[in-house]
């Protein structure tokens, strides 16, 4: 059985029903739920929204939508992956590498960068004393337009084919001389709709986070997040250009028939080049925001100033600019002379420097503390031995000659997954139980939040220790298979046991928000975990323009230094008045969707869909840059739980 | 509590595994190459462990000590800033254990370099790499073969390698770490084999749906059996045929010759569009995948593209009768280079 979809034959084979059939159930659950509970119209509000904390949890539901997707991709490989030449379901040959593809890429780039960009616009402004971002009706694109490319990434499946080249999608496989179908040209358009949200998202808290500080908070007194974020947005500034270049190459190549990437015609080099000039920052993009909600979490809940403030804020300065100085270090394989090869293997080892700075302040930071454990701090200090495995690794992967042996084997997986899952997603959900009670005024489950983190980190270390063996007993990577007598069966099946715990893991994560959502006490007060950065100031869920006065900060850790120094509270920087704040509005919604049918047409190849989409989105630029988008005048009150000015 | 699992773990793994580490074959090398990169291997673990230990015990030991306890205080009274001389320290020591490590990774990286680019009598391999087998060519000899690469031990061996289509990546973790074969590129790699075995291989960059089975070995062999196997490659089938392997060696002829070379017969087309069969029956598995016998071999021709993804190959159900079928694998499960392992 099959049909015709633009053109590309869809043949309705077992997965593919089930894909339409999971669309279809999921759909009509949400009309159900929304009309049930009468959700429209707060549905409604959250898509014209452009203020940050809105569009913080926009960021963080859609992201939490994608780790699902991915993560059941994730399953599906592991499931074909557990015993030696095995046939599960239909996921061999080009469908695995089509489930491969898009769990690499959905959790880098729809999933790991979304949660960080969420966590960002949740905390940021109230770190910085800011009442929005700089640019909210840009906030508001940036999410609608990540949201069309992980839409045209994640409906792929069933449209055609999702991409089959690896997130790393290197030509000429990724070429459509070897890869016809339209899987890959989802790839170059889905990332390229999705960055220039990222790119915006960039400029946006870079002006933020210069601009919009409150009366005092100078640039190292502020947390450390919020330090991780303003270097964060800098290597997304440079780094994710490259990336646009390397997929418009990789478009006109696939859709207009030019050969710039092709092996005769062209240079299929220039696409790895340009890809990891992009991708090594990248690493970076994710794990440094994670160091800094480690660092804020950190010295919460050990009751302690951070350990060598001024060296945190150089380490995470110096490593963003190292990071762009280790491309070669993932082509060392490639043969490009051992000049270079020796020089990028120094400058990837230079890195270890100021990681292992950060690692020891951190250590100390605790040291001489008083350390309690609630689930924020839990994920925090299972990310630093699990973190520091992955950073060893790294450095054992930068040494050339044994990364002949390691390049491409399941020890690279091994190592990255160490990196990414023990920094980065362990980071986002201490970020995730550190802020929702700011975010929603009630508390986690700390009880299911433990059960969730022990279950997390130990399935995560059975998924993941045993690939650095298979890497060593030469499984190379991205094989969908592996014979009875290569001798990995054992470590394999491990593999997949560890990851369905932590399948099960993230169920226990669901249970709890609904559980909570359920049950928790409402009254959380301004301050619940005791904490020392000013968004602790005002209350949760903070009033719309968060700060009725702006404080005023003499040092790091204000809040902390005003409740052991100051009676607990904060010197108001202004008197009340009228704050003016963004309108909501449409029309960053409009765009994301006239950029998905346009994005849409161009992969398909249909003109009008393609001139629906210029149109579109041309139309609402001009129309947006002829009308005043308007602001509204607020009188902000004073609340109980705001601890700014007053009462001296 | 953290620790125990992680031990508990290790543990555990060892058990399945059910082998020592030194049966590893990254870790268990055969070549002067692959000994070399495991001497990094071993120092950059040996430098490795103490950063990880010294921070798992760090960190123990602070945890541990530092968890609130009744009748704690809620606040500390050490809100210590931090520390110079304990930064520097921290900043230095891991300078220096980097330097250690930098110095032999940057000398052995052009010690390598330097080896692969000599040839001082080495014998050259040119492998081109296709979706989803691998062409061996030994220009100095005039033969082709695929699947299985020979070599004789304790001779230096130069790979030169090229691709046909994507990029590809050449691996025998047991005789040296890879080198990618790139379309319109050559890479190049080294290796004295020390020891004759068998070693397996694998392409290690994603290549298409066949990736995972674009395995190959690596047979190492003492110089007159290398020789032998020359000879034999050189020479057409010595055996005399049967009946049915003759009948099958024309069917062979009017239909697979097209792509496929066999002993003593090359292939129509020019540019090894398929692998070549002369050694065939000596192979384990059919094209990688199954194990090599007659029911299997019936099986791949009726579906190629069924047992390995992404294969070539068409078809051949409908195009013989079961006997022709019968017949060319009798002419196929002949061709073995070894007199004497002729099955």
């Amino acid at each position: 059985m099959s049909f015709y979809f633009f053109g590309e034959k869809i043949r309705l084979v077992s997965d593919i029903i089930a894909g339409y059939l999971s669309i279809f159930l999921m759909g009509i659950a949400a009309v159900v739920f929304l009309t049930y509970y009468k959700k429209w119209g707060a549905l409604w509000r959250y898509v014209k929204t452009t203020h940050h904390s809105k569009v913080g949890i926009l960021y963080l539901s859609a992201g939490f939508a994608f780790f699902l997707r991915a993560g059941l991709d994730a399953l599906i490989i592991r499931a074909q992956l557990a015993l030696p030449q095995n046939e599960f379901w239909v996921f061999q040959g080009d469908k695995y590498n089509q489930m491969m593809t898009t769990h690499g890429t959905t959790m880098i780039f729809f999933v790991a960068m979304p949660l960080i960009i969420g966590l960002m616009n949740v905390a940021v402004p109230l770190q910085i004393g800011a009442r929005d971002l700089a640019f909210p009706f840009l906030n508001a694109l940036s999410f609608w337009l990540f949201l069309a490319g992980g839409a045209l990434i994640n409906i792929s499946f069933v449209l055609g084919g999702s991409p089959t080249a690896g997130w790393t999608s290197y030509v000429p496989l990724a070429l459509d001389e070897f890869t016809p179908a339209t899987g890959n040209d989802y790839y170059s358009l889905g990332l390229q709709v999705s960055g220039i949200g990222t790119l915006l998202t960039a400029i946006n808290f870079l002006v933020t986070i210069i601009n919009k500080r409150t009366p005092g908070m100078k640039l190292m007194r502020m947390p450390l997040f919020t330090w991780a974020t303003l270097v964060t947005s800098i290597l997304i500034l440079f780094a994710f250009p490259a990336l646009t270049v390397a997929l418009l190459l990789l478009m006109f190549d696939r859709l207009y028939g030019t050969g710039m990437l092709a092996a005769d015609a062209g240079n299929s080099l220039i696409w790895q080049h340009l890809f990891w000039i992009f991708g090594h920052p990248e690493v970076y993009i994710l794990i440094l925001p994670a160091f800094g909600i480690f660092s804020d979490v950190i010295t919460t809940f050990a009751k302690k100033r951070l350990f060598g403030y001024s060296s945190m804020v150089i380490a995470l300065v110096l490593i963003g600019f190292l990071g762009f100085m280790v491309w070669i270090h993932h082509m060392f394989t490639v043969g490009l002379g051992p000049t270079s090869n020796a020089i990028f293997a120094i400058s990837t080892m230079s890195i270890a420097v100021p990681t292992g700075i950060k690692i020891f302040n951190w250590l100390f930071t605790i040291r001489g503390g008083v350390i309690t454990f609630n689930t924020p701090m839990l994920f925090s200090l299972g990310f630093i031995p699990s973190f520091v495995i992955g950073g060893v690794t790294g450095v054992m992967l930068a040494t050339v000659p044994a990364d002949y042996q390691y390049h491409d084997s399941y020890f690279v997986v091994g190592h990255f997954h160490y990196v990414i899952v023990g920094g980065t997603i362990l980071g986002i959900f201490a970020g995730v139980y550190y802020w929702w009670p700011k975010l929603f005024g009630f508390m986690l489950n700390d009880v299911l939040g433990k059960w969730h983190f022990w279950t997390f980190l130990i399935g995560f270390h059975i998924t993941f220790f045993p690939m650095h063996i298979m890497g060593l007993k030469g499984m190379p990577r991205r094989v969908f298979t592996y014979l009875p007598e290569d001798g990995l069966t054992g470590l394999n099946l491990a593999s997949t046991v560890g990851a369905f715990m932590m399948g099960g893991s993230m169920m226990i994560f669901l249970w709890n928000i609904y559980q909570s959502y359920r049950h928790s006490p409402r009254e959380v007060g301004n301050d619940p975990w005791d904490g020392r950065t000013i968004e602790w100031t005002i209350p949760s869920p903070p009033p719309e323009y968060n700060f009725a006065r702006l404080p005023k900060v003499y040092s790091s850790d204000a809040w902390w230094q005003a409740k052991k120094y100051q009676n607990g509270r904060l010197e108001a920087a202004e008197e009340l008045s009228p704050i003016r704040m963004p309108l909501d509005t449409a029309k960053p919604m409009l765009i994301g969707m006239f950029m998905l049918i346009g994005s849409f047409g161009i992969i398909v190849e249909v003109w009008y869909f393609q001139l629906v989409g210029l149109l579109g989105v041309i139309g609402l630029m001009v129309l947006h840059s002829f009308q005043d988008s308007g602001r509204k005048m607020v009188t902000p009150k004073t609340h109980p739980d705001e601890k700014i000015g007053g009462e001296e | 509590m953290e620790k125990m699992n992680k031990f508990g773990v290790i543990l555990f793994l060892l058990l399945l595994t059910g082998c020592s580490p030194a049966k590893w074959d990254v870790l268990n090398p055969k070549s002067s190459t692959a000994e070399s990169q495991l001497s990094l291997i071993q120092l950059s673990i040996a430098l490795m462990s103490i950063v990880l230990i010294t921070v798992t015990v760090l960190f123990t030991v602070f945890v541990v000590k530092y968890r609130k306890r009744p009748g704690w205080e809620t606040e500390t009274e050490n809100q210590k800033p931090g520390d110079k001389r304990l930064e520097i320290t921290w900043t230095l020591i891991p300078i220096l254990i980097l330097t250690i490590l930098a110095v032999p990774t940057v000398l052995d990286t052009y010690k390598l370099d330097r080896e692969t680019k000599a040839s001082d009598g080495a014998l050259v391999v040119k492998v081109t790499a296709h979706q989803f087998w691998w062409e061996f060519d030994y220009p100095e000899k005039g033969i082709t073969t695929s699947e299985t690469l020979h070599v004789p031990v304790d001779k230096k061996v130069i790979i030169e390698l090229t691709s046909e289509d994507t990029i590809h990546s050449f691996w025998v973790p047991q005789l040296g770490g890879k080198q990618d074969a790139t379309p319109g590129r050559k890479g190049k790699l080294s290796f004295v084999p020390n020891e004759t075995g068998v070693y397996r291989g694998s392409c290690a960059e994603l290549c298409g749906p066949g990736h995972a089975y674009m395995r190959f070995h690596v047979k190492v062999e003492t110089e007159s059996e290398f020789k032998a196997w020359v000879d034999g490659m050189k020479q057409p089938n010595k055996t005399s045929l049967t009946d049915s392997e003759t009948k099958g060696e024309e069917i062979f002829k009017g239909q697979c010759l097209s792509c496929h070379g066999s002993q003593g017969l090359e292939p129509k087309v020019s540019g090894s569009p398929a692998p070549h069969l002369g050694d065939f029956a000596s192979q384990k598995r059919i094209a990688n995948v199954l194990p090599n016998n007659r029911d299997n071999l019936k099986k791949w021709l009726d579906d190629p593209r069924k047992v390995k993804p992404g294969a070539k190959m068409p078809s051949f159900k409908t195009d013989f009768t079961e006997e022709e079928k019968e017949d060319l694998i009798d002419y196929l499960m002949s061709l073995n280079v070894k007199e004497g392992e002729k099955r």
